[in-house]
């Protein structure tokens, strides 16, 4: 069934899909539309799920731990301050290996007080031990937060799926909301490894000594590089039934390329846009849209560019006193590059607190790229104007 | 593809109109993409939403600065706001009014201008206030006559999918708006 | 240094995730304690301050717990007619309700009420062996009376109720207007004490139709007569017409079905419930209708609610002034003569007494003057040994008088004058009759504990508590009242009261229908819910959830919890987060 519907309630539809069975969730711009959604279908039967209301984000992580220790498939969705409100508990989920899935409804972080998009809300959170998956369109939001709980129960590790504020929150576009006997197919109930059981009491995040701290963070990083391999097998297994894939990365026009353009979220349906515009000119250009983050896909993206004279990542978010995130993530990728293979890269930084990005924008990208004999800087601004 | 800026104020159904728009145009078999302006919204302060279609997948995703055609819910926003800006030449204005389209002669010599008093419509259909009426569906439906890109049958079923109140109300606002709005070609100048 | 991580290699099996793998029984943190925690149940304020010595919190948490048979009959255990004082009880126990600290009382009357009725269409109890042989007389059968008999009757005596009006319920009947309580109800409560099989003789005045030596057949006598002549208001004139009346004499009449002609204004003189009822009747046979009360609104006697209804009806008011003098014309009353009054200093009952205002005088239109400023008792029918004092017969608190098998109570003893006292009073005869007619017989029983039967230390007496009643297991009770103190708010939310749905005042003036309607099943459910079982267990399980040694453990039974003193190190955390004051902590011995 296809519908017009804002990005929002795109992941409102993939988590009832999803049958999820706890939800809890503290209300905040641009997220608010998943759970308010999520409330009315608690209400009125379309999800028989248990919505627990709370009084702050930190809570709502709480209630989702609880309820996913004890083994139900669990979900919440955020933004923003939000998000930060609930760091020490993100660390909780992960390291208590729960598959709780949250959508993060990317949102500039104050001051100064901004409701609109940017990446520095979930890549500060880039080391809590989530899974983070950053989406383009609606149809992939629904996709994704489908393939999210899957990938979540098969490795134990807690999912992040990303999508940009208003750019997908509030933007109506077609989605297709996949029939729920092939979601059922695709994700069965969840079976929990270990789970809170009165039957068999244990206790859950006691103490650990030094003696095992080590080996418990070394599953963890076991888990993430399972992680790279196990992301693109859900995605094929989704792809298979629905005909959509993403991969954690996607390579688009970039054969015999010259120059790459890396992107992330919205941003990269426009640069699909100049990309074509190039290519139908001539232009040996082409484009890497990163859609996993964590764990990062070092070995995808190092193949993907190698060759390539040069790359230009483009940042909406900004690691202050260091450069763009994604720029400085893909350049540590290329290290391992031959010098001869290593292409040059560019690391623009851009739609700060949900400054537009036109094709113009874009367009100056490319030509800056092209002609400059090196980057002058880390990190180049784009459109600042002091 | 085609691009298209609505104008309103806070309360008058800006967004759910280029919602119904978008899911017109989707029953049409486009590929669409409808978005309010993003901010805080208030009651009463101006609002704008956009619209895209096109046949194949829409690629651009930023605030429409070049429209192709406009629609204004609030006919005093053409003194408040430069609803023109960027307005491609030869292009549409559906204005909600009772004035004669032809009498907005600093618009015709450049925009073709359509007008409907889809206020008067609502409010004899008890959607809304006098003042304050809701004027989404009645656009819609105006919007039916005057682009041709989409007929009676989708905005009914676009109606019935997104309007959860007055159904039948709304499609006979929509109705006779499309009957009722009249248009001035570019270039026509005033008789009046 | 360590090598370069090789998973698989040491054979260590280390999960993922911090969880434990054996027991820590073997830590016996138990031995650690120096003070212990242990369940201590106490009074609720509700209780402590009922006159009928009501299990209140218990009937609510049997209520909360969806056991209504099992809340009614607590209830109807210490209250003979539930019914009724849901509709006309003065509700002390809203007084003493510790929810006011938080948002407000708990509706309990409006409980009450419905429960009442619950039980009143239920099928009527049977009557109880007549374990005793002993015959007990009970003269009146207003509340106390009927109390008694009732109470008397469930313990196993034979019963004859004696009762000078030609129907029973005594001033329930007589001086009650059907508005507050309908005589449907009235009828069916009364008809369900009887079915306990006690014999209610109307229409027979002890010495007047019946000598008091017709009584030497009873093994014992319960005295209670009420209070039937009004007062003397001193109006001069008053007896050149008959239109300056008792108050009293004029609901009896009106409540028998009388529509006396009263004129077009008729004046009230005094502030308690009769002058409310007065004035009401009389505005529902088509007066207009003014109180005088001599004091303040503040020193009124009568309850709040029935006076604000009477204002909302239309009765008006005119404090600190009291009538002097009847002016009548050919018998006809025209109008009285009063005396504006002022506060002076306070009398013997703490009021301050009103004293004539120099030059205050005025004058009144009057067609009607009922007079309502308090009854005397008429015990001229007791034998001659009963002591009176004060207007009223001298009796211990278990209503025992100075001759032996004579009991007096209800209005006839020295009590506030309600319903609840009444009731209260009888109760308690019941209590003293039934130890008076043991010792009598030979039995080796030890006198009633007062303390022990009361609720809380000034408390009426529980003859549940006597015959070891309690369906809530209430563990280790001691006779404390758990006041706001002993309560943790902050296991509380803030959940407005409901009240009583009420007749609009517009129209009812035609009517003697009953004007308060109650709540709804919804509003009487969210009441029982607010009830916060101030210092007794109501099993929150709060304890169990907070104990950190997982030393606390549900009973068996289901009736509450036991402490594993093994594991408990006397943390405290389960009676510091106990929301109600239900436990408490001891020094362990050394």
């Amino acid at each position: 069934m296809k519908k017009v519907m804002i990005g929002n309630h795109a992941v409102s539809w993939g988590v009832q899909r999803s049958r999820v069975e706890v939800i809890s969730a503290y209300p905040i711009t641009p997220q608010t539309q998943i759970v308010e959604e999520l409330s009315d279908m608690c209400a009125d039967g379309r999800l028989p799920a248990r919505y627990i209301k709370v009084e702050s984000e930190h809570s709502a992580m709480a209630a989702c731990i609880g309820a996913s220790a004890a083994g139900v498939r669990t979900f919440t969705a955020t933004s923003a301050q939000g998000l930060a409100l609930m760091h020490e508990l993100l660390h909780w989920a992960a390291g208590g290996r729960l598959p709780i899935v949250m959508a993060d409804v990317n949102r500039a972080m104050a001051p100064g007080w901004n409701i609109w998009t940017d990446q520095n809300d979930s890549l500060s959170q880039r080391d809590t031990g989530w899974i983070q998956l950053y989406c383009e369109t609606n149809q992939e939001v629904f996709d994704t937060t489908v393939q999210a709980f899957r990938l979540a129960e098969q490795i134990n590790l807690p999912v992040m799926i990303i999508l940009d504020a208003f750019f997908l929150s509030h933007t109506s576009e077609p989605v297709d909301l996949t029939d729920q006997e092939i979601v059922d197919e695709f994700l069965p109930q969840r079976v929990a490894q270990y789970k809170l059981d009165p039957s068999d009491p244990h206790a859950f995040g006691a103490l650990v000594r030094p003696d095992a701290y080590m080996e418990m963070r070394w599953q963890q990083q076991e888990a993430m590089r399972d992680t790279l391999r196990v992301m693109p097998e859900v995605d094929e297994a989704w792809g298979a039934l629905t005909g959509r894939r993403y991969g954690a990365i996607e390579e688009y026009r970039t054969e015999d390329a010259e120059l790459l353009l890396v992107t992330s979220g919205t941003i990269t349906s426009t640069a699909r846009h100049v990309v074509d515009a190039r290519r139908s000119s001539g232009e040996k250009i082409g484009l890497v849209k990163i859609k996993m983050f964590r764990p990062f896909p070092t070995a995808l993206l190092r193949s993907a560019l190698a060759g390539a004279d040069r790359v230009a990542v483009l940042d909406r978010n900004i690691s202050p006193g260091h450069g763009g995130i994604f720029a400085e993530e893909t350049r540590s990728a290329l290290y391992d590059v031959p010098l001869e293979d290593r292409p040059t890269l560019f690391g623009y930084v851009l739609g700060l607190g949900g400054r537009d990005v036109t094709p113009s924008v874009i367009e100056a990208i490319v030509d800056r790229t092209r002609e400059a004999e090196a980057p002058e800087r880390q990190d180049l601004w784009v459109g600042v104007e002091l | 593809m085609r691009e298209l800026r609505i104008h309103g104020r806070g309360g008058q159904g800006t967004v759910i109109a280029s919602k119904l728009l978008a899911v017109a145009l989707f029953r049409e078999g486009h590929e669409v993409q409808s978005f309010p302006a993003f901010g805080v919204e208030r009651r009463g302060a101006p609002v704008t939403a956009f619209l895209r279609f096109d046949d194949s997948p829409i690629r651009l995703r930023c605030e429409i600065t070049a429209p192709n055609h406009l629609i204004v819910l609030d006919p005093t926003l053409i003194d408040a706001v430069d609803v023109t800006a960027g307005l491609e030449a030869g292009g549409t204005i559906l204005i909600n009014t009772d004035r004669d389209p032809a009498s907005y002669v600093e618009l015709t010599p450049r925009f073709t201008v359509a007008t409907v008093d889809a206020s008067e419509i609502a409010v004899r259909h008890g959607l809304g206030t006098r003042s304050q009426p809701i004027v989404n569906t009645a656009i819609v439906g105006a919007s039916s006559s005057v682009f041709g890109w989409f007929g009676m049958e989708a905005v009914e079923a676009a109606i019935a999918d997104e309007v959860p109140v007055k159904l039948e109300e709304n499609v006979e606002a929509a109705r006779e708006a499309a009957e009722a709005v009249r248009v001035a070609p570019t270039g026509e100048m005033s008789n009046v | 240094m360590s090598d370069i991580t090789e998973p698989g290699r040491s054979g260590r099996n280390i999960p993922p995730i911090a969880i434990s793998r054996m027991t820590t029984e073997v830590n016996l943190t138990g031995s650690w304690k120096y003070i212990r925690p242990r369940y201590e149940d106490r009074v609720a304020p509700c209780n402590a301050n009922c006159p009928v010595g009501i299990d209140i919190e218990g009937y609510l948490y049997l209520l909360g717990q969806g056991r209504t048979e099992e809340a009614a009959s607590l209830l109807l255990e210490e209250n003979p007619m539930p019914a009724v004082t849901g509709r006309v009880c003065h509700h002390p126990c809203e007084d003493g309700c510790n929810r006011a600290n938080l948002d407000e009382p708990v509706a309990i009357h409006s409980v009450e009420r419905r429960l009442g009725d619950i039980a009143l269409a239920s099928p009527p109890p049977a009557a109880p062996d007549p374990a005793r042989d002993e015959k007990v007389a009970v003269i009146g059968s207003g509340p106390a009376g009927l109390a008694c008999a009732y109470h008397l009757a469930r313990i196993g005596y034979r019963v004859t109720v004696f009762e000078a009006a030609p129907e029973a319920g005594g001033m329930l009947r007589l001086g009650i207007p059907e508005y507050r309580l309908p005589r449907a109800i009235l009828d069916r409560q009364i008809d369900r004490i009887a079915a306990l099989g006690i014999e209610i003789r109307c229409s027979t005045a002890v010495g007047r139709d019946l000598p008091w030596s017709e009584l030497d057949t009873f093994d014992a006598v319960f005295a209670a007569p009420g209070a039937h002549v009004g007062k003397d208001a001193r109006i001069d004139g008053a007896s050149d017409t008959r239109m300056v009346r008792p108050g009293l004499e004029f609901l009896k009449e009106v409540n028998a079905g009388g529509r006396p002609v009263l004129g077009d204004h008729v004046v009230v003189v005094g502030g308690g419930n009769t002058a409310m009822d007065c004035a009401r009747s009389a505005l529902r046979l088509g007066s207009e209708v003014t109180v005088l009360y001599r004091r303040t609104p503040l020193e009124m006697p009568a309850i709040p609610q029935e006076v604000k209804e009477a204002k909302l009806e239309g009765v008006g008011f005119r404090f600190l002034a009291t009538p002097t003098a009847a002016r009548a014309k050919d018998g006809s009353l025209v109008g009285i003569e009063c005396q504006q009054m002022e506060l002076g200093p306070p009398d013997e009952s703490g009021r301050r007494r009103p004293v004539p205002q120099e030059e205050g005088r005025f004058s009144m239109i009057a067609d009607c003057v009922l007079t309502a400023i308090g009854e005397d008792c008429d015990l001229e029918f007791l034998p001659e040994g009963v002591e009176i004092s004060g207007g009223v017969a001298a009796v211990d608190e278990l209503c025992e008088s100075t001759t032996a098998r004579v009991f007096v109570g209800g209005d006839a003893a020295d009590l506030p004058r309600s319903v609840a006292d009444a009731l209260g009073s009888g109760k308690r005869a019941a209590i003293g009759i039934d130890h008076w007619l043991r010792e009598r017989s030979g039995e080796e029983v030890a006198p009633p504990d007062l303390a022990a039967l009361r609720f809380g230390p000034g408390g009426n007496l529980s003859i549940a508590r006597e015959r070891g009643i309690d369906p809530l297991h209430r563990a280790s009770p001691v006779n404390e009242v758990a006041g706001w103190d002993a309560m943790n708010p902050a296991h509380f939310e803030q959940a407005p009261r409901h009240e009583d749905h009420f007749h609009a005042a517009g129209d009812l003036t035609a009517t003697f229908g009953e004007v308060n309607f109650g709540l709804s099943e919804r509003e009487f459910r969210d009441e029982v819910d607010r009830c916060m079982n101030c210092g007794v267990c109501n099993r929150c399980e709060l304890c169990l959830i907070f104990c950190p040694d997982m030393a606390i453990h549900r009973r068996d039974d289901g009736e509450g919890f036991e402490i594993d003193l093994r594991y408990c190190k006397g943390c405290g955390l389960c009676a510091a987060e106990c929301p109600r004051g239900a436990m408490a902590m001891s020094r362990e011995e050394s």
